[in-house]
C-alpha cells in the first residue's frame, strides 16, 4: 500500500531522474557545461528525495521490535534534518561559487541556451512545488497565521467529516465530571467533554499525521496530506530551492543577453547569493525543530513545570523527580516519571490514574510511572536491605542512610532535580537501595 | 569556566584554522589566484564543522536539565556528529561533481608548482590538527582503564560464586563506559560526594582478592590485555569529536592529493597529465564517504533511540521475566541518550502485593545495573485479585491475564495501544494509539 506521501516522492522523483538523464545526455553531446552543472544540481534533489522517501517507508512499514523498542517513526524526524543540513551545506557551496565569481567573473558563452534550460528546470520544479502544494500551502497557511486560527480550520474539517465532535469545556479540576465522560460512549465526544477548547484544538492539529487506516482515514488524509511533517517540509524546501534557483538563471541569462552594461557578468553571482540567503533561512528553522525534537527536548506546547505541579497537588504526592516528557514524533508525546508517595503501597493505582490523567489532559498518551513509597515501614526494611547490599558494617550503613534521610528532608521543597537522570543526590530510594545511578556508575 | 579538554582542542584547531583562512584568502586575493581562495574556502567549511562540534560539547557540558530539556542537552554531541558528517557527505558531492565537471572538460593548471606549495602549507595546518585529535583516543583509554576495575569489583562481590554471571560480567563489562575522567567528577559534583565515591571504590576492590576462581582469573586475564582496552576505546569513543576528525582528515587527504596531482603535472608530459586531478579528488571522496557515512549511521541510530548495540532487547526481557512475581512487560524501551548513557522505561504486571514492589523493583534495577542501563522507570500494574477487586469490577479479566501471560509477549515493545491491556492506561482510558486516532 503506497501512501499519499509516497506517491508524491515517488512521482517526483521520476520526473527529476528522467530529467537528470535527458539534461547529462544533452550536456554530453553539445560539450555544454552548464547544462551538466545543473544536473548534477538535479541530482541533489534526487538524493533528497531518496532520504525522504527511506524515512517516510521505514516510519510506516516498520513496527517496533528488540532493536528498535520505539520503532521507526522518528526516522521522519531524522529525514527533515538530514535533508536541511544537506540544504544548507548546498548553500554553502553555491555562496562559496557565487564569491569566486564575484572576484573573477566569468563570460558566459551562451547565454540564450543558458535561458532555456533555466526554463526548462523551471517548469519542472513548478510540477514538483504543485505536487507538494497542499503541504506548502498548510504550512506557510500555519506559519502565518498562528497556531489557533489553524487549529480552528482544522476543527471546520473535523466537524465537516465527522458532525458529531463536541466542543464543550470543562474545567480540568472537576473529577466528578471527568469521571463521567469517561464511562461515556463515543471516543470522540469524551475526548471534546474532557479537554478544554485549546488542547482540542493542537490534539486536532496533532492527528493528522497519523491518519493511515481506513477509507475514512484516507479521504481524510486527502484534504491535508502530511501536514507539519518536518519530513515532507524538507523536500518542498529542496524543491523550493531549485525553482528559486531556475527563476535566478532565467533572470541572469535575460540580462546577459538583452543588455550591454560592462557589469552585467556580475548579475549572476549576485542573483545566486539573494538566492543562497532566502534558502538559508528556511533551511535553518527547520533544522532546528529537528534538532529539537531530537535532542528529546520537552514540546514547546506543553509546561513541564506545570505538569509537574499538578502532579504534586495529588493526595500523597510528596516529590517528584526523573521527570522527563518528549516527542517521539512531532505528534508522539511520551513522559517517564518517578514519584515519591506517602501512602500505602495499595493507594498506587489510584494515584496512578490520577497521573496518568494528568498527562492525558496535556496531551501525553505514553507514560511510565514509578512509585517509591516513603512509609515509615518501608523506610526500616530499605534500611536493612540497604545494609545487606551495600556489605558494609550496620553502623556506617546506618550513617550513609541518615545522611539520606537529610537530603530527603530538603527534597521535599519543590527542587530543580525534578528533571535529568538519577543522581547521587537526587535520594531515588530505589536507586538507593541497588546503589546504582547514572552519575555514580558512569 | 575550566575549559575540558575536548573545548580546548577544538578551539585550538580552530584558531590555528582561522589563521590560515585569513591568510590564504588574503593572499589569493592580492596575487589574484583562484587556487588559493578556493582552498581558503575548504578551510571555512572545517571552521564551520569545529564551530558546531564546540557549540554541541558547550552546551552538553555546561546546560542543566530543565523544563524545557528535561534530559539536559547531553545529546547535543550526538546530535553536532550527525549535522557534521551529513555536512561532510554533502561535501563529497560537491567535490564529486566538480571532479567529474573537470573529467569532461579538464583545464589547464596554469602554476602546478604553486598549487604544490599551497598543498604543503595546508597539510602541515592538518596534520597539527590530527595531532591534536589523536591525543584524545589516549587519553579517553586512560580513563578507561582506571573505572573499569571499581565496576568489576562491584560485580563481583554481587555474585561471587556464579560461573553464569561471571560471564555477564564481561558483558556487562562491556556496555559500561567509565566517566572521561577523575576531574569531570570533581567539575560535577560538590567534594564530599566526591570523597564518598572514592572510598566506596575503594571499598569496593578489597573483595577482588578474597575470591579467587578460575572463571574469575579468566576473566581477569581477558579484562587485563591491552587489545581489549583499545577495541572497547574505539567502540566508545565521542562521535562528536570522530566528526571532527573526520573533517581534519578529509582535509589532509585533500592536501595529498592536490600535492600529487600539482607534482604529477610539473614533472611530466603526457598529453593527459590534466586528468589527474580530477581522478585524485575521485578517490579522496570515496574514502572520505567510506568513513563519513557509518558516522552518520551511528549517530541516527541513537537519535532514533534504537536500543544500544552492545544489548539485546530480548535478552534483556526473557533475564527479567524469571524474576518470581513478574508476570509480563510491556512498553519496554532501552535507549541511548547519548554513546554511554543507557536509559531504560517499562511497565511491568505484577503478581505480588503492592508491599513487595520495593524489593522487587531492587531486583529489577540490579539486573539492568549489570547490563549497563543506569537509569530506569519502573512502572508496577498489581493484578493480584484484592488490587483487581479494588480497581476494576471484573475479576475475570484478572483471570484472563494470569492464564495468559504469553499472549502479551509480542507487544512488549512500543508504546501503549489499546489491545496492551496496560491496567494504568485501562483505568484513565488513554492510550497512544486511540487518543492520537480519534480525531
Amino acid at each position: 500500500m503506497i501512501t499519499g506521501k509516497e506517491l508524491r516522492i515517488i512521482s517526483l522523483l521520476t520526473l527529476d531522474t528522467v530529467f537528470f538523464l535527458l539534461e547529462i545526455t544533452i550536456g554530453y553531446m553539445s560539450h555544454s557545461l552548464a547544462l551538466i552543472a545543473d544536473s548534477f544540481h538535479m541530482l541533489n534533489d534526487i538524493i533528497s528525495l531518496l532520504v525522504a522517501l527511506w524515512a517516510v517507508d521505514v516510519a510506516k512499514n516498520r513496527g517496533p521490535d528488540a532493536k528498535y523498542t520505539y520503532g521507526w517513526k522518528r526516522a521522519e524526524i531524522l529525514g527533515a534534518l538530514i535533508n536541511a543540513v544537506f540544504l544548507i551545506a548546498l548553500c554553502f557551496s553555491i555562496m562559496i561559487e557565487a564569491l569566486q565569481r564575484l572576484i573573477e567573473p566569468q563570460e558566459i558563452q551562451n547565454p540564450r541556451l543558458v535561458l532555456y534550460v533555466g526554463v526548462a528546470g523551471l517548469i519542472s520544479n513548478v510540477v514538483g512545488l504543485f505536487l507538494f502544494h497542499d503541504h506548502g500551502s498548510d504550512s506557510l497557511h500555519s506559519h502565518s497565521h498562528g497556531s489557533v486560527e489553524s487549529g480552528n480550520n482544522d476543527l471546520d474539517i473535523e466537524s465537516n467529516a465527522t458532525h458529531s465532535h463536541s466542543h464543550a469545556s470543562l474545567p480540568n479540576d472537576n473529577l466528578a465530571i471527568d469521571e463521567d465522560a469517561i464511562s461515556s460512549p463515543g471516543p470522540s465526544g469524551q475526548i471534546g467533554e474532557v479537554l478544554p477548547q485549546s488542547v482540542v484544538n493542537r490534539l486536532s492539529n496533532e492527528s493528522q499525521p497519523l491518519l493511515n487506516h481506513d477509507d475514512h482515514d484516507h479521504s481524510h488524509e486527502s484534504k491535508k496530506p502530511g501536514h507539519r511533517s518536518l519530513n515532507m517540509h524538507g523536500v518542498f524546501l529542496h524543491v523550493l530551492g531549485d525553482a528559486l534557483g531556475n527563476i535566478g538563471v532565467i533572470a541572469a541569462a535575460l540580462f546577459i543577453w538583452k543588455t550591454e552594461y560592462s557589469w552585467r557578468y556580475y548579475s549572476d553571482p549576485i542573483v545566486s547569493l539573494i538566492i543562497t540567503i532566502i534558502i538559508f533561512s528556511s533551511a535553518l528553522p527547520l533544522s532546528r525543530r529537528a534538532s529539537r525534537i531530537l535532542l528529546q527536548a520537552t514540546p514547546s506546547t506543553i509546561s513541564a513545570d506545570q505538569i509537574q505541579r499538578e502532579i504534586l497537588a495529588v493526595p500523597g504526592v510528596i516529590a517528584v523527580h526523573d521527570f522527563h516528557v518528549w516527542n517521539l514524533t512531532e505528534s508522539i508525546y511520551i513522559a517517564s516519571i518517578h514519584v515519591q508517595i506517602d501512602c500505602a503501597p495499595d493507594k498506587f493505582m489510584s494515584s496512578a490514574k490520577l497521573i496518568r490523567k494528568i498527562f492525558h489532559q496535556h496531551g501525553i498518551h505514553s507514560a511510565t510511572v514509578q512509585p517509591e513509597f516513603v512509609s515509615g515501614d518501608v523506610n526500616e526494611d530499605i534500611r536493612r536491605r540497604f545494609s545487606i547490599i551495600a556489605g558494609g558494617s550496620p553502623s556506617s550503613s546506618q550513617e550513609a542512610f541518615d545522611s539520606h534521610g537529610n537530603t530527603e528532608h530538603g527534597r521535599k521543597k519543590r527542587s530543580p532535580t525534578a528533571y535529568g537522570a538519577t543522581t547521587a543526590s537526587s535520594n531515588c530510594i530505589v536507586d538507593d537501595a541497588v546503589n546504582c545511578n547514572t552519575s555514580n556508575c558512569l | 569556566m575550566k575549559l575540558g579538554s575536548k573545548q580546548v582542542k577544538i578551539i585550538s584547531l580552530l584558531l590555528l584554522d582561522t589563521v590560515f583562512f585569513g591568510i590564504e584568502i588574503t593572499t589569493g586575493y592580492l596575487s589574484h589566484s583562484l587556487a588559493l581562495i578556493a582552498d581558503s574556502f575548504h578551510m571555512l567549511n572545517d571552521i564551520i564543522s569545529l564551530v558546531v562540534a564546540l557549540w554541541a560539547v558547550n552546551v552538553a557540558k555546561n546546560r542543566n536539565p530543565d523544563s524545557t530539556y528535561t534530559y539536559g542537552w547531553k545529546r547535543a554531541e550526538i546530535l553536532g556528529a550527525l549535522i557534521n558528517a551529513v555536512f561532510l557527505i554533502a561535501l563529497c558531492v560537491s567535490i564529486l561533481i566538480e571532479a567529474l565537471q573537470r573529467i569532461i572538460a579538464p583545464p589547464v593548471i596554469e602554476n602546478p608548482k604553486f598549487v604544490l606549495y599551497v598543498g604543503v602549507a595546508g597539510l602541515i595546518s592538518n596534520t597539527v590538527g590530527l595531532f591534536l585529535f589523536h591525543d584524545n583516543d589516549q587519553e579517553h583509554g586512560h580513563g578507561h582503564g582506571h573505572s573499569h576495575g571499581g565496576i568489576f569489583a562491584d560485580h563481583e562481590m554481587h555474585m561471587p560464586s556464579s560461573h553464569t554471571h561471571t560471564h555477564a560480567h564481561v558483558d556487562g563489562i562491556e556496555n559500561t563506559t567509565p566517566m572521561d575522567s577523575t576531574d569531570n567528577i570533581s567539575e560535577i559534583m560538590p567534594n564530599a560526594i566526591v570523597d564518598s565515591f572514592m572510598n566506596e571504590n575503594t571499598r569496593l576492590l578489597t573483595p577482588e582478592n578474597a575470591s579467587k576462581t578460575p572463571s574469575y582469573s579468566t576473566s581477569s586475564h581477558t579484562i587485563a590485555s591491552g587489545g581489549n582496552y583499545t577495541e572497547h576505546n574505539k567502540r566508545k569513543r565521542s562521535l562528536n569529536m570522530h566528526g571532527v576528525f573526520l573533517h581534519v582528515l578529509g582535509d589532509a587527504l585533500g592536501n595529498i592529493g592536490v600535492m600529487l596531482s600539482a607534482f604529477f603535472i610539473w614533472k611530466t608530459d603526457y598529453s593527459w597529465k590534466y586528468y589527474t586531478d580530477p581522478l585524485v579528488s575521485l578517490i579522496i571522496t570515496g574514502i572520505i564517504f567510506s568513513s563519513a557515512l557509518p558516522l552518520s549511521c551511528k549517530a541516527s541510530k541513537i537519535l532514533l533511540q534504537a536500543t544500544p548495540s552492545t544489548l539485546s532487547g530480548d535478552q534483556v526481557e526473557g533475564d527479567l521475566l524469571k524474576i518470581p512475581g513478574i508476570i509480563a512487560i510491556h512498553d519496554f524501551h532501552i535507549w541511548n541518550l547519548t554513546e554511554s548513557i543507557f536509559i531504560a522505561s517499562l511497565h511491568i504486571q505484577l503478581d505480588i502485593s503492592p508491599e513487595q514492589f520495593t524489593d522487587l523493583a531492587k531486583i529489577v534495577r540490579s539486573k539492568l545495573h549489570r547490563y549497563g542501563i543506569h537509569s530506569a522507570t519502573l512502572q508496577p500494574e498489581f493484578i493480584t485479585r484484592e488490587v483487581t477487586s479494588t480497581e476494576r469490577a471484573g475479576d475475570s479479566q484478572g483471570d484472563h491475564l494470569q492464564n495468559d501471560p504469553l499472549s502479551l509477549r509480542p507487544k512488549t515493545y512500543g508504546t501503549g495501544i489499546s489491545g496492551s491491556t496496560c491496567l494504568i492506561d485501562d483505568a484513565a482510558n488513554c492510550n497512544t494509539a486511540d487518543c492520537l486516532e480519534d480525531h
